[in-house]
């Protein structure tokens, strides 16, 4: 199969997802497709598998070959058994369109038994593990008899041993001549298994190469990118700005001590009568637990009055989950939040709000804004009884509220246009404005430049550097490593559900970063002696 | 009483399996009333013309048939709300068919037509011995014998065909059905046409049994089939079982109007009444339930 010069842009959010790729997949070949979240990698592989209809450029194949996409997270109908999800359309019957579930059944050992993949047919669906599921979705694609299969990220819920049942069954049909594409972050999986390399950035293939001529510390560099996509103005602006600034701005860490590090800096007038020495949020030790999963991990974080904290990670780390904590969508199994040194009563975004906290989604279509609302409606929802008058809201006085913020964040839509009209970059904006207009201490800003292009992401950069001048605490929760290294102040990198690291200064350098994303940090110092990814610092984890 | 029970659930019992398969394909037919009505209707002035009880029925089938398509046309092909287009539909057939009525008969009340022949009974006059069984099993008119097979058809088309599976997978996730390739359009199409024939059948079998046509002879019992698709769990036996407590509490409340000293009103009332208290305890099990799993 080839693709070539695909382009995908999703209308929905205007996100160019893919941009004039090109790629070769040969017969008796694994794969491997890696790149940072958001490079395009579905997108591509969805393309191929015939699963996204409307796209530019060609996808050739020979006549009657069969291509299957096992997705990230296999969609089964819950209720049903794991045997009629996988047959769904593809029915062996007998008379009068009577399914032989006979045939099915031996059809479905046979292949299971094959690979060992320790699935149940009749079980119900919801019933399988996250592990589970995935192989019952791979037995799926493979009941289909495909000549190309793509695996999105198929080990990401598995243990070892069914990291291991997968890697066979993928051996297996290489040596029967079929191609197979395996979408993942894992380097250690990509050296062991595949045979070709693609590596993916921004929508483009940065380079192909064979797995036999790379390293590890290659491609992670390759993945991650050595040369700053940003312009320098932009990245002049934020130093410039770091160096101005330090006063209010020193970094405060952790291990010192809050009282000490309040003598050395004094606010500036700008700062809000905020005491710089006490944090504004806190995390406590809190982890999540869901369905017997740890899923974060013993978290400790303190964010100061005007710093910036990001928090990065590749997605599956816990990057989600922290974004439900920090916005009071999920309550922790233990552990404790703070506000402004408040226990919230209730976990919930609203109690969190109250409290002194925004929050910026990072699904601004389904979390963030109300879509079939005007834009003046989605800007006054927290303003409720500011405008409302026995039942009735103050049209006259919400019309220039809103037209206020829509000309302080240089919006550029009709306030009375319903959101899903807007461009990402304006609904971000709409957000922002009603996000900012309570002027909260605290600010969790998650993925703020996702979907973005560049000028909007550029406007609000320089709106999370204005808040947190004037002493507003932010926490910028992103897995683009540019974004975090040109505004924050603090990094910490989640692996696993963990804080694998907090850096500061000089630590904060990408290749760091990257090796704490991908956990290869101590691999690396095995597989490539050689290569410079380890880090230098010793300062200690949280 | 019970072999009034037993004649009445036909009708219920027709219509609430055919409005499982719609329903399971995702679609709620809220127009099952409005199809028994024209199906009533149908059957009688088409057994009137051919003197036939069968074509009768066929005529009441294919008129529920033809407001199924008007619906799947609409409502699906069109994409316009499912519950206008249901609401629509219920009120077109009460409001047409007073039309036709008056237009063709010249009466807009009760339509006694010549030429419609009786429903037959069958096993009339057979005994066991057992009086409650005898009630239960034999006599019944012709339509009451067609449910058991439907019922037993149902649940095989369902659980044991491709047909079924898909049709099943339709409502539950429709995108699972496009990733395999197939139209789950088709398979909802399919499945309203089914409820529409049942729908136009069970209301051929209240006319048919009557001999007339009466001014809203459905009297709310599409809504009562509706109602025993939740109550039977989705499933043709439990429809079956839902549909028979509500054919007994109709027949407790004819019979005890001869009986008793409340008012006739509401005694008939009782089937209704049972409706809104099952609908409560239903929603107060179904709130359980997901704990236990």
């Amino acid at each position: 199969m080839e693709l070539r010069h695909i382009t995908k842009r999703y209308l929905e959010n205007d996100v160019l997802a893919v941009r004039d790729v090109s790629l070769a997949l040969h017969a008796g070949e694994i794969h491997a497709l890696i790149g940072e979240n958001g490079a395009g990698k579905s997108t591509l592989m969805k393309i191929a598998a015939g699963l996204l209809p409307e796209y530019d450029g060609e996808v050739k194949s020979d006549a009657g070959k069969v291509c299957r996409l096992v997705q990230q997270h296999p969609q089964f109908i819950p209720q049903h058994q794991v045997w009629e999800n996988l047959f769904l359309g593809i029915e062996p019957r007998t008379r009068w369109g009577m399914i032989d579930q006979d045939a099915a059944a031996r059809r479905f050992s046979a292949l299971a038994g094959r690979y060992a993949f320790p699935v149940e047919p009749r079980m119900r669906a919801e019933r399988l593990s996250a592990a589970q599921a995935q192989l019952a979705a791979i037995l799926g694609a493979l009941l289909h008899n495909p000549d190309i299969l793509i695996l999105d990220e198929p080990t990401a819920p598995c243990s070892d041993h069914e990291t291991a049942l997968v890697f066979g069954m993928m051996r297996d049909l290489r040596n029967d001549g079929r191609a197979v594409v395996l979408i993942t972050h894992k380097l250690r999986e990509v050296m062991e298994i595949s045979d070709r390399i693609t590596i993916m950035r921004h929508g483009r293939v940065v380079r192909t190469l064979l797995t036999a001529d790379t390293n590890p510390g290659e491609l992670s560099s390759l993945m991650i990118g050595e040369d700053c996509q940003r312009s320098e103005s932009d990245r002049r602006f934020s130093f410039a700005r770091r160096d101005s600034g330090t006063t209010a701005r020193t970094p405060l860490t952790d291990q010192q001590d809050p009282a000490t590090a309040a003598q050395q800096t004094s606010p500036p007038p700008s700062l809000r009568a905020v005491d710089p020495a006490q944090p504004v949020f806190e995390l406590l030790k809190v982890s999540l637990v869901r369905r017997g999963r740890m899923l974060l991990e013993n978290l400790d974080l303190r964010l100061y009055p005007g710093e910036i904290l990001g928090i990065t990670g590749i997605r599956e780390n816990g990057l989600e989950y922290i974004e439900d904590i920090l916005s009071g969508s999920a309550e922790p199994s233990s552990g404790e939040v703070r506000i402004q040194g408040n226990l919230p009563t209730r976990y919930t975004p609203r109690v969190f709000r109250k409290l002194g906290l925004a929050y910026i989604p990072t699904d601004r279509l389904m979390r963030g804004a109300s879509l079939s609302s005007t834009v003046e409606d989605n800007m006054i929802l927290l303003e409720r009884k500011r405008f409302g008058r026995g039942g009735l809201l103050n049209r006259r006085a919400s019309a220039s509220f809103s037209a206020a913020l829509q000309q302080k964040f240089g919006i550029t839509a009709v306030l009375g246009k319903p959101m899903h009209t807007l461009s990402g970059g304006n609904m971000q904006k709409v957000i922002l404005s009603r996000e900012l207009s309570q002027n909260s201490p605290v600010v969790v800003f998650s993925e703020p430049s996702w979907g973005l292009d560049f000028r909007s992401s550029q406007r609000v950069h320089d709106e999370i550097l204005r808040l947190s001048a004037e002493g507003v605490g932010i926490i910028l929760i992103s897995s683009d490593i540019d974004e975090i290294l040109s505004l924050a102040d603090r990094i910490v990198v989640m692996y696993k559900g963990s804080f694998a690291r907090t850096l500061h200064g000089s630590d904060r350098v990408r290749d760091t970063i990257g090796g704490l994303m991908l956990g290869i940090e101590s691999e690396m110092s095995l597989a490539a002696p050689e290569d410079h990814n380890h880090d230098s610092s010793k300062e200690p984890g949280q | 009483m019970i072999y009034y029970a037993i004649e009445v659930m036909a009708p219920l019992l027709l219509a609430g399996l055919g409005g499982l398969f719609a329903e399971l394909a995702g679609v709620l037919n809220i127009a099952l009333e409005g199809m028994m009505l024209a199906g009533a209707f149908a059957a009688i002035v088409t057994a009137s013309l051919t003197g036939s009880i069968l074509a009768g029925m066929l005529g009441g089938l294919l008129a529920g048939l033809l407001l199924a398509y008007l619906f799947y046309f609409v409502g699906i092909r069109m994409r316009a709300n499912i519950f206008i287009v249901g609401l629509a539909i219920n009120l077109l057939a009460a409001g047409t068919i007073p039309f036709l009525s008056s237009a063709m008969f010249g009466t807009k009340g009760v339509l006694r037509l010549p030429n419609v022949p009786r429903m037959p009974g069958l096993f009339v006059g057979v005994e066991t011995g057992f009086p409650l069984l005898d009630q239960i099993l034999f006599g019944h008119s012709f339509g009451v014998y067609l449910t058991v097979p439907a019922v037993l058809l149902a649940g095989f088309v369902l659980r044991r065909t491709a047909f079924g599976l898909r049709l099943r997978s339709t409502g539950k996730n429709p995108e699972t059905l496009r990733a395999v390739g197939l139209n789950p359009d088709r398979y909802r199409r399919a499945a309203l046409l089914i409820s529409g024939m049942g729908a136009g059948l069970a209301g051929s079998l209240l006319a048919l049994r009557l001999g007339v046509y009466l001014p809203n002879v459905s009297a709310g019992r599409g809504w009562i089939a509706l109602v025993t698709i939740y109550l039977g769990y989705k499933r043709p036996v439990g429809v079956l079982i839902a549909a028979l407590c509500f054919a007994l509490a109709e027949g407790v409340s004819v019979a005890a109007q001869g009986v008793l000293q409340i008012p006739g009103t509401l005694l008939l009332s009782l089937p209704y009444i049972l409706t809104v208290v099952a609908m409560i305890v239903y929603s107060a099990m179904r709130r359980v339930a997901p704990s236990d799993a």
